[in-house]
């Protein structure tokens, strides 16, 4: 079986999901749970590096993200591949689950373990807000982490 | 806001935010494509009322009595013609300028008008035979005449069925009796007999003679001419008041003006007998004509009777004049009147005829007027001028000589005379002529011709008519029964209706309906979908499930699902069945088991039963004991699936749930197998599911999409929560995408510029304010 795919998903595919891809990919390999992480947008700004703010935000946090990485569209090849979506807020589900019903099983928030919280969006803020907010994934991610060895 | 990740937490779902497709998120708001997708959803429905209004559309049109219609056309002239030529100037201001057209329509309706036609017609006496209830006049009027007549239906020997001819010479009755259904029954023969209105007999009597019989305190004759039935027929006879006989045949008749200010009058008749709306209306022109010259001749008639009043006495004057002229004359000898005298006698001749004539004007008016009267005013003041002009006449004819002034006194009396019987005579001739040609001022343009086709009923009109109720009935229907069921179409909905989460929405597969319909009997086997045909949207959508489940089962002690739904038909044993086959195809050992031991059809997926009443071994049959797990169990063509069908049916079922067996059952298969599925029956219907559920570790029900209600699910809900059963979840099943703002794999997103600053709600493009 090929290696299960998780994909981290937010609105432009520029801050928060490269955010989320890169610290889910860091955390799982350190766990040694063997899964992909890519990430999408559900307006992406296709063809883009992701926000200099977020890279920096990752930097100082000791993560990185690959040099390739662009933002891209969840599409339904995309959809399709996936064994599981990490949305950033309900809004970005509700466009996922319209758009792609068949697929609304997989989609779930990355706040899900955490009271169904939203991750808000930093996008145009400050070096601050943005460190807070990969604090915020980080949170997520670690209560995602033994739920997703379950499913493999 | 200096710390903006605060966490906000988030109510299960997909809360309401823009949506890409203009959906209310206000239930109360009615939609267009919610309405028409009712009727999607009801369709069978409406067409079914289509087609039943159709038909009885097309049964009434042909059923229906044809009802004709005839028209008259009458023409009211406003000018008046006839009458007297020389008192036209006078009388003609009397006359009403123009004809009131409103007036005549009453006239036309009139009692006087209609009765006389009645009489003419002989309508105020009626017989007409029994029909049978609604079709029977049909079935007379389609019967050919030249045939005679038709044989009884069914020895229904007392309607008429056909070919009946009869005739009503005389009928009378006490007045308290009109209007009431006397019968006369055809006897053997010649004869008939008599019923009164209350069915009693009154006498036997022939046909062509006389009956006279006595009813109440009064006594009725009837003669019948002619009654060519089959014996025992009945018939209704009838003898109409005139009121009512009055009211009945004005009420099939309309008249109105043609057009405006036209002066053309169209007056028309229905009635199921075309030709008698013929002879009707074309009597009724005659009669309204006839009446309406009577009318204007009363005028001309009335001045005759004047002037015959009148001549007798003036030819007696005239005579008398003429008498003393000649004895003058011939005491005096010739006489040769002067020019003076030829000149004042001119004069006064003229004076006094006119004097006369006036007199005669006024006596005339006076008939109709008071003395104060403008005309007669106007009279009296010609009078006085003439006898002040007189009076010079006179003062010059004292210069005359004796002789001269008594011949001319004697000579204007008799010329004075001999002109106002000239002119009377004249007039009296003249209105004698204009009596005998008035012609009225209504003339019939048009008679009545007999209609070809029926105009009522229309039948295309009818049809048309009757479609369009079926139509508006049918869409009125569906949306009916829509809102009676209020089935869900939009998953999200009934997640903030219920507050539990949908899991998987499931689409409708086509392969899979195509797959039932094939199908001889609902019982035969109709094989999993997940084996062939994996990449069905809808089995996509239940392998998505997997990830739901396992969040959901992921701290449990056992892997129990107990897939249930509220009702039967919304697809729990499709779900379970190829939920199954995916878990197995994904390498998990799966245990399938048909819960429902009343009605179970998990079977149909994997074998074929043999006959319908003997099912194979399975729940029931291992619970109670009589055959063992391992006999019961069925291997399918999947490694990793094995199922339990749900047995024969037993007596007992809720008690076998609750039976020891039962739980050893589950604890054996919690270690062979990775998961087990438990296909329940509807919860709503019986307990099973409920003690089920408590045995499991996960319950999701299953909604279907056009089919399931909030009501259902959360009764469904609330019904397991009695019973301590928790569930997690639900599974919208049967979903047709573009039917409910959906869409199936269309993701492009609209892209936008700006990244920094406000930037577009992800599905509207809108700029827009984010909700925390």
């Amino acid at each position: 079986m090929a290696t299960p795919l998780v994909t981290v998903i937010c609105t432009a595919n520029i801050c928060r999901s490269p955010m989320g891809q890169a610290i889910l990919q860091a955390k799982a390999d350190a766990a040694g749970l063997k899964i992909n992480v890519n990430s999408c947008g559900v307006q992406a700004l296709t063809g883009k590096r992701p926000d200099k703010q977020a890279l920096g935000a990752l930097e100082r946090a000791g993560y990185s993200i690959g040099e390739e990485k662009r933002a891209e569209q969840l599409l339904m090849p995309q959809a399709n591949a996936t064994q599981l979506m990490l949305v950033m807020e309900s809004r970005h589900k509700q466009w996922v689950v319209q758009n792609y019903p068949a697929y609304s099983g997989k989609v779930w928030l990355m706040g899900h373990w955490n009271q169904q919280s939203e991750v808000a969006d930093p996008i145009g803020k400050g070096p601050n807000e943005f460190d807070a907010c990969l604090k915020v994934l980080e949170g997520d991610i670690d209560l995602w982490l033994p739920k997703l060895r379950a499913l493999l | 806001m200096n710390m903006p990740y605060e966490r906000s937490t988030n109510p299960q779902g997909f809360t309401g935010m823009g949506q890409p497709v203009e959906q209310s998120s206000n239930n109360t708001e009615i939609n267009l494509i919610d309405l028409w997708y009712n009727l999607v959803d009801f369709k069978w429905v409406a067409v079914a009322i289509l087609v039943v209004s159709t038909v009885i559309g097309l049964l009434y049109s042909t059923v229906a009595t044809p009802i004709y219609s005839a028209d008259v056309l009458l023409q009211v002239e406003t000018k008046q013609t006839g009458g007297l030529a020389a008192l036209e100037d006078v009388s003609g201001v009397l006359a009403a300028g123009g004809s009131n057209v409103t007036g005549e329509l009453e006239i036309i309706k009139s009692r006087t008008v209609v009765e006389s036609v009645a009489e003419t017609l002989g309508l105020a006496q009626s017989i007409t035979p029994q029909y049978f209830p609604f079709i029977g006049q049909w079935l007379a009027n389609r019967h050919e005449e030249a045939l005679g007549l038709a044989a009884p239906f069914l020895g229904l020997t007392g309607y008429a069925w056909g070919g009946e001819q009869l005739k009503l010479t005389q009928f009378s009755v006490p007045p308290e009796f009109t209007d009431q259904a006397f019968i006369a029954v055809k006897g053997e023969g010649r004869s008939f007999s008599l019923l009164s209105p209350a069915e009693e007999s009154l006498g036997q009597g022939v046909i062509g003679e006389p009956l006279t019989f006595k009813i109440g305190y009064g006594i009725g004759t009837i003669t019948i001419s002619q009654f060519d039935a089959h014996s025992g027929m009945r018939a209704n006879v009838v003898r109409r008041h005139p009121l009512s006989l009055h009211n009945g045949l004005v009420a099939p008749l309309s008249a109105g003006e043609v057009g405006r200010n036209s002066s053309m009058i169209r007056v028309s008749y229905e009635s199921p007998n075309p030709a008698f709306a013929v002879r009707f209306l074309n009597e009724l022109a005659n009669a309204y004509v006839r009446q309406n010259v009577e009318r204007k001749g009363q005028e001309a008639e009335q001045q005759l009777v004047f002037l015959d009043q009148q001549l007798p006495s003036i030819k007696e004057q005239l005579r008398r004049a003429e008498d003393a002229l000649n004895t003058f004359v011939q005491s005096k000898g010739t006489i040769d009147p002067t020019l003076d005298t030829q000149r004042i006698l001119g004069q006064d001749v003229e004076l006094e005829t006119k004097r006369v004539e006036l007199g005669l004007e006024r006596e005339k008016l006076l008939q109709r007027f008071q003395p104060g009267h403008p005309l007669i005013q106007a009279i009296d003041d010609q009078l006085t001028q003439l006898r002040s002009v007189r009076g010079g006449v006179a003062s010059q004819a004292q210069a005359l000589p004796e002789v001269q002034q008594e011949y001319l006194r004697l000579r204007r009396d008799v010329e004075v005379n001999q002109a106002l019987y000239t002119s009377l005579l004249n007039g009296a001739q003249q209105l004698k002529v204009a009596k005998a040609g008035t012609v009225g001022n209504v003339a019939i343009v048009d008679y009545a011709q007999q209609p070809k086709r029926p105009f009522k009923p229309k039948k295309g009109q009818l049809l048309a008519l009757a479609m369009l109720a079926g139509v508006f009935l049918g869409v009125l229907s569906a949306q009916a029964l829509a809102m009676l069921r209020s089935a869900v179409r939009d998953p999200s909905k009934l997640e903030q209706a219920t507050g539990l989460s949908v899991y998987s929405i499931v689409p409708l597969s086509q392969q899979q309906s195509a797959a039932e319909k094939g199908l001889r009997r609902r019982s035969d086997k109709v094989g999993l979908l997940a084996v062939a045909a994996p990449n069905d949207p809808s089995i996509e959508a239940l392998r998505s499930f997997r990830t739901g489940l396992q969040f959901a089962t992921i701290d449990s002690p056992n892997k129990r699902v107990l897939i249930t739904g509220p009702v039967p038909e919304i697809g729990k044993s499709f779900v379970s069945a190829n939920f199954a086959a995916i878990m197995a195809q994904a390498g998990k050992r799966v245990l399938l088991i048909d819960g429902d031991m009343r009605k179970g059809t998990l079977s149909r997926y994997f074998i074929q039963e043999e006959r319908g009443d003997i099912k194979h071994p399975g729940l029931s049959d291992v619970v109670a004991g009589t055959v063992t797990f391992d006999t019961a169990l069925v291997k399918t063509e999947l490694e990793g699936l094995h199922v339990l069908v749900s047995g024969s049916v037993p007596p007992n079922p809720s008690e076998l749930l609750l039976h020891p067996n039962f739980i050893a059952l589950l604890e054996k298969a919690d270690i062979e197998y990775d998961y087990v599925i438990i296909d329940s029956p509807p919860v709503l219907l019986v307990s099973d599911a409920s003690v089920m559920g408590q045995h499991c570790s996960a319950t999701f029900i299953v909604a279907r999409y056009g089919a399931s209600n909030v009501r259902q699910v959360s009764d469904s809900q609330k019904r397991l929560a009695q019973a301590g059963v928790r569930v997690n979840g639900l599974i919208f099943n049967g979903f047709i995408a573009n039917r409910s703002g959906y869409y199936y794999g269309y993701g492009y997103g609209y892209g936008y510029k700006n990244a920094y600053g406000t930037y577009g709600d992800p599905v509207t493009g809108q700029a827009s304010d984010k909700k925390a």
